[in-house]
């Protein structure tokens, strides 16, 4: 006290500002005392969110949320293309407009790196992650010192609101005509698929070849990773060694190429998500990696001509690895240019949100939950909900593509080099060797310990 | 010749005038033809490529009244947004392409205001939209209709004095030096005067500004939230990361095309020729 | 005399609201541009460092093979574009002053395609082209051919990019050279025909000369808006297959946004504008020493 009255007594107007902003401090202190003497509100908070088939269901979660605890929570929803800008325009500005930021699987990295996002530990100590709520390949966490995803030395810093990882669509119908098995290893969907192969009538599988933000680089990963391969050689340890253009790597590169040329339609170099799904539904291929997201197109009737036909399944491995199936997920995360108060609001949300009866409620109304509490109970067995079945097995096993905020540079090099490979204007090898190449330059020039592997022949 | 042979002449160049009109016709209408249909389609209907459909109103019934859906309320937020930036622009324009082609300014300054119209639209929208958002972050109107109309308005006024600077450079300075003259103060010379001489040009670069805030998406997207957000923003939230909704997104489009066709038949009655005939007399 | 003086100084009043606009709204966006260009910008605990780095992005440029192919589309596409829009226009724009008020209708028709947002544009060329679905497709088949991969092999798909940029575009070439034409004086292509020149004479020596200004202007501000092609490029192909439809925008957009390397996608546009901007002013000089 005594050195606030010696700085503040010198002149009568700073003793005057003092009394104010006593007189402030009191006055906030009887409005929030008798705030909480009354009901638990918390501010008005605004949330950022992607326009997605699941949004009718969140945006009626929130209105049960809002219900229940009388806070409010405003939705401001986005399209796809331009969430990112706005979401980083909104975390770079002073103070952020929202409170709430859904941000995407592909592009948290650069959000965890940049350290816009607040731990949510640092605004409740003791808040956990729900047990039931999977864990999406550790990506909620973030330890800034090895700058990577790691779940026991990392912090919390967001909670996942929608698995959007992929699965293998299929025609379960044509499966059961031609008694064909559900495949372990992509030897078996590589003959499953050629079995099913009637081109132009239908084709054995559609791929998703073409060159985009993030297409062909996702497509292909499962295959990659179920390999054996990876694209750095222990990225949660801290080594960026890249090992894109290993053996393994060509081996299942080899492999993607033949499925697309002995199965596949002739320009899968321009196949992308939107022409997987349109052939799919009109009846015009069998199989196809996609994302859960589109399972709501298959059963209605305005949207396919082959409702009730398409089952889920798991996708493929090569023998000795497992399923790696892509994360393209959602999280929730809390920027820290905002006001306490908002913080607190905000997380107020995700706690509940988290909650196993509240998941299972967010299932009912349509959405999508990230809780075994909702995917392991009555309602995944419902017929219209068969494919969560699959998403049980899957998630556990699914895996995230990078965690560096490079990320954004490295795809840009894989989406060029694999359409090319693809397109068949590129050969295979020399198609890793050199994307390889230019993927260590940029790492090196991040600062990450790197290094790279022999050529391949 | 006999006025006969010059009818008849006449009626074969109309002749060959309207079949080659109508080839271009076709072409350019084609698409639109396509999409008009779509929008009448189910998604499935669209995607078999069923040229024999049934009919439904579904697109347009989720496009209005779906409880996501904002659409209409953005379609309003266009017509202001839109009406408001051009008529801004095209009084800016107006008084300052005259000021600047009319009025003895040294060459290089209207080389220089020309050059800034065209090295100004040289610059990605998107940085645009970023620097313009911050800007408007600092006092607080981020989402507030007057940033989006003050960025339409700049982002259109230089295109706006260029493409007056042609129309107003063709007036006869014999009708100014005549005016002039007569005493008239600037300001009733150029309503009475020079207006009606150049509207042709004001209304066609009235109808452009109109379409082209209209359909503009980055600095809409950037400035605006769910309720102040324009028609472009709208449509693309259905072009979702899993799924286009085409035949929605053509249902959207035809509606979107309203206004500014609408604007366009009646500004239609002033691109006409005649109103310079006599004039000079 | 008190009217003289009045309209002197309205010169400067009516032309300040303009430079007051540009002044605020596009020079410091731009300034801030070239600064950045200079730097290499990064994001740490929620803030950003700026590290100076002279030239150094500029030279990158060199290296980015991204950005010759480029330059080298863009190139094809303002100039084939383009020409054939101002040609279409001026064509279709001729052909409808002749006739006058019958023509109202094709008027409002020629205009449809610029009433559509890019957006729904690229989508929905893209399910035109589609190998499997699209209706340009299904018409070849009826006349025999087999379906064209127009957005899938390199061979086609800039040409297939610059065809829905015509149909997008033309309609603004032709409205303004159709107010151009509806401007010319009537008397003296009436005192023409009556000399007994023929119609081609009349529109090579009187209508054209007379309507350059407004042809040169359309021109010139199609190419620059056609340099900065998108739109098309974003929702059609994504710069592919491989890099036939990178255009310098689309570049600029991943290097800038999706990889958020502000300082290189910075440097990229500012020597876009300053290359433009050089073009520019070199013809803009040589017209005014011809006017003189």
């Amino acid at each position: 006290m005594r050195n606030i009255e010696g700085q503040a007594g010198r002149h009568w107007w700073q003793r005057a500002a003092l009394s104010m902003r006593l007189g402030l401090v009191a006055l906030s202190l009887a409005l929030g005392l008798s705030g909480v003497a009354t009901a638990r509100t918390v501010d008005d908070i605004t949330l950022v969110i992607n326009q997605s088939p699941w949004l009718d269901g969140f945006a009626k979660l929130v209105g049960v949320y809002e219900k229940e605890t009388g806070n409010k929570v405003a939705l401001d929803v986005n399209p796809y293309a331009g969430s990112l800008e706005k979401q980083r325009n909104a975390v770079r500005a002073n103070t952020s407009e929202y409170a709430l930021l859904i941000i995407n699987g592909i592009f948290y990295a650069e959000m965890y790196h940049g350290g816009f996002l607040e731990p949510l530990q640092n605004i409740d100590p003791n808040f956990k992650l729900d047990p039931q709520i999977y864990s999406f390949d550790e990506t909620p966490y973030y330890d800034a010192a090895k700058k990577t995803v790691n779940a026991k030395t990392g912090k919390l810093m967001t909670v996942p609101v929608n698995p959007n990882i992929t699965l293998m669509f299929y025609r379960k119908d044509l499966y059961e005509q031609k008694g064909l098995k559900i495949p372990e290893t992509w030897d078996q969907l590589l003959a499953n698929a050629k079995a099913l192969n009637d081109p132009p009538k239908i084709y054995g599988i559609v791929q998703r070849g073409a060159r985009g933000a993030i297409s062909v680089t996702w497509d292909f990963f499962p295959y990659l990773m179920s390999y054996g391969g990876s694209l750095f050689a222990n990225e949660k340890g801290g080594d960026f060694t890249v090992t894109l253009n290993s053996p393994q790597a060509l081996a299942a590169l080899k492999m993607y190429l033949q499925l697309a040329r002995e199965a596949g339609p002739k320009n899968v170099a321009s196949v992308d998500q939107a022409e997987q799904i349109q052939l799919l539904v009109t009846g015009r291929a069998a199989q196809a990696v996609l994302p859960i997201a589109a399972y709501a197109q298959m059963d209605d009737p305005n949207k396919s001509a082959v409702v009730g036909k398409i089952g889920y399944m798991n996708l493929p491995h090569a023998p000795g690895f497992p399923s790696a199936p892509s994360l393209g997920h959602w999280l929730a995360g809390i920027p820290k240019n905002i006001t306490n108060a908002k913080k607190q609001a905000a997380l107020a949300f995700l706690a509940w949100f988290q909650q196993p009866r509240n998941q299972l409620k967010y299932a009912e109304l349509g959405g999508s939950p990230v809780s075994a509490a909702a995917f392991e109970s009555e309602f995944a067995n419902r017929p219209e909900n068969r494919y969560m079945k699959t998403v049980v097995r899957a998630l556990p096993m699914a895996r995230q593509l990078w965690t560096v905020p490079e990320g954004a540079q490295i795809v840009a090099v894989m989406e060029v080099g694999l359409n090319r490979i693809v397109a068949g204007e590129l050969d295979p090898a020399k198609g890793l060797n050199e994307m390889a190449a230019d993927i260590e330059k940029i790492v090196a020039a991040a600062g990450y310990k790197t290094g790279k592997l022999p050529q391949l022949k | 010749m006999t006025m006969r042979d010059l009818r008849s002449r006449r009626g074969r160049r109309d002749v060959l005038l309207h079949a080659m009109l109508i080839v271009a016709a076709i072409s350019t209408l084609g698409p639109f033809v396509w999409i008009a249909l779509a929008a009448f389609k189910t998604q499935i209907d669209l995607m078999m490529g069923r040229v024999l459909f049934v009919p439904t109103l579904m697109n347009f019934e989720e496009l209005l009244f779906e409880a996501t859906s904002t659409y209409a309320v953005n379609f309003r937020n266009s017509l202001f947004v839109a009406s408001t930036s051009t008529l801004i622009v095209m009084v800016i324009a107006f008084l300052a392409g005259y000021s600047l082609f009319r009025m003895n300014w040294p060459r290089w300054v209207v080389n220089v205001f020309l050059a800034w119209a065209l090295v100004f639209n040289l610059i990605p929208p998107i940085t645009l939209a970023s620097a313009w958002y911050e800007l408007f972050r600092t006092v607080q109107l981020e989402n507030a209709f007057v940033a989006i109309v003050l960025s339409h308005t700049t982002l259109h006024l230089p295109m706006a004095l260029f493409l007056l600077s042609s129309f107003l450079r063709a007036v006869p300075r014999e009708i100014e030096d005549a005016a002039y003259v007569d005493g008239a103060p600037i300001i009733v010379m150029l309503r009475r005067i020079v207006l009606p001489l150049v509207l042709p040009g004001v209304i066609s670069t009235a109808i452009l500004v109109f379409i082209f805030s209209w359909n503009e998406f980055p600095v809409a997207l950037a400035l605006t939230s769910n309720l102040t957000a324009t028609v472009p923003v709208s449509i693309s939230k259905l072009s979702q990361f899993n799924e286009i909704k085409y035949t929605q997104m053509a249902a959207a489009s035809i509606l979107s095309a309203i206004p500014a066709l609408l604007a366009l038949l009646f500004g239609q009655r002033y691109i006409v020729r005649g109103l310079t005939a006599g004039a000079v007399k | 005399m008190a009217i003289q003086q009045y309209n002197k100084k309205i010169k400067y009043v009516i032309l300040a609201p303009a430079v007051l606009f540009l002044v605020a709204l596009t020079l410091l966006p731009l300034l801030n541009l070239v600064l950045v260009s200079f730097n290499q910008v990064s994001w740490s605990s929620g803030r950003s460092t700026w590290r100076f780095v002279g030239f150094a992005n500029y030279l990158k440029m060199g290296a980015d093979s991204l950005l010759g192919a480029g330059v080298r589309n863009t190139a094809v596409l303002v100039v084939v574009a383009t020409s054939v829009q101002v040609a279409l226009g001026l064509g279709l724009a001729l052909m409808c002053s002749a006739l006058g008020r019958r023509s109202r209708l094709y008027r409002a028709l020629f205009l449809l395609p610029i009433l559509v947002p890019g957006i729904i544009i690229g989508a929905i060329w893209k399910l035109m082209y589609s190998p499997q679905f699209g209706v340009i497709n299904q018409i070849i088949g009826l006349l025999g051919f087999d379906p064209v991969e127009w957005l899938g092999s390199p061979a086609t798909a800039l040409g297939a990019v610059i065809v829905v940029d015509i149909w997008h575009w033309t309609p603004f070439t032709f409205l303004l050279l159709l107010a151009a034409v509806e401007s010319l004086p009537v008397d003296v292509a009436e005192a023409a025909k009556i000399d007994g020149a023929s119609t081609w004479q009349e529109f090579r020596h009187v209508t054209l000369p007379m309507l350059m200004p407004a042809i040169a202007a359309t021109a010139a501000f199609r190419a620059i808006t056609a340099s900065k092609v998108f739109d098309e490029i974003f929702l059609l192909t994504a710069g592919g297959p491989g890099t036939s439809t990178e255009v310098i925008s689309y570049t600029i957009y991943q290097r800038m946004f999706v990889q958020d390397n502000a300082g290189y996608g910075a440097a990229i546009s500012v020597a876009l504008i300053f290359a433009v901007a050089l073009i520019i002013v070199v013809m803009l000089t040589r017209r005014t020493r011809e006017a003189a």
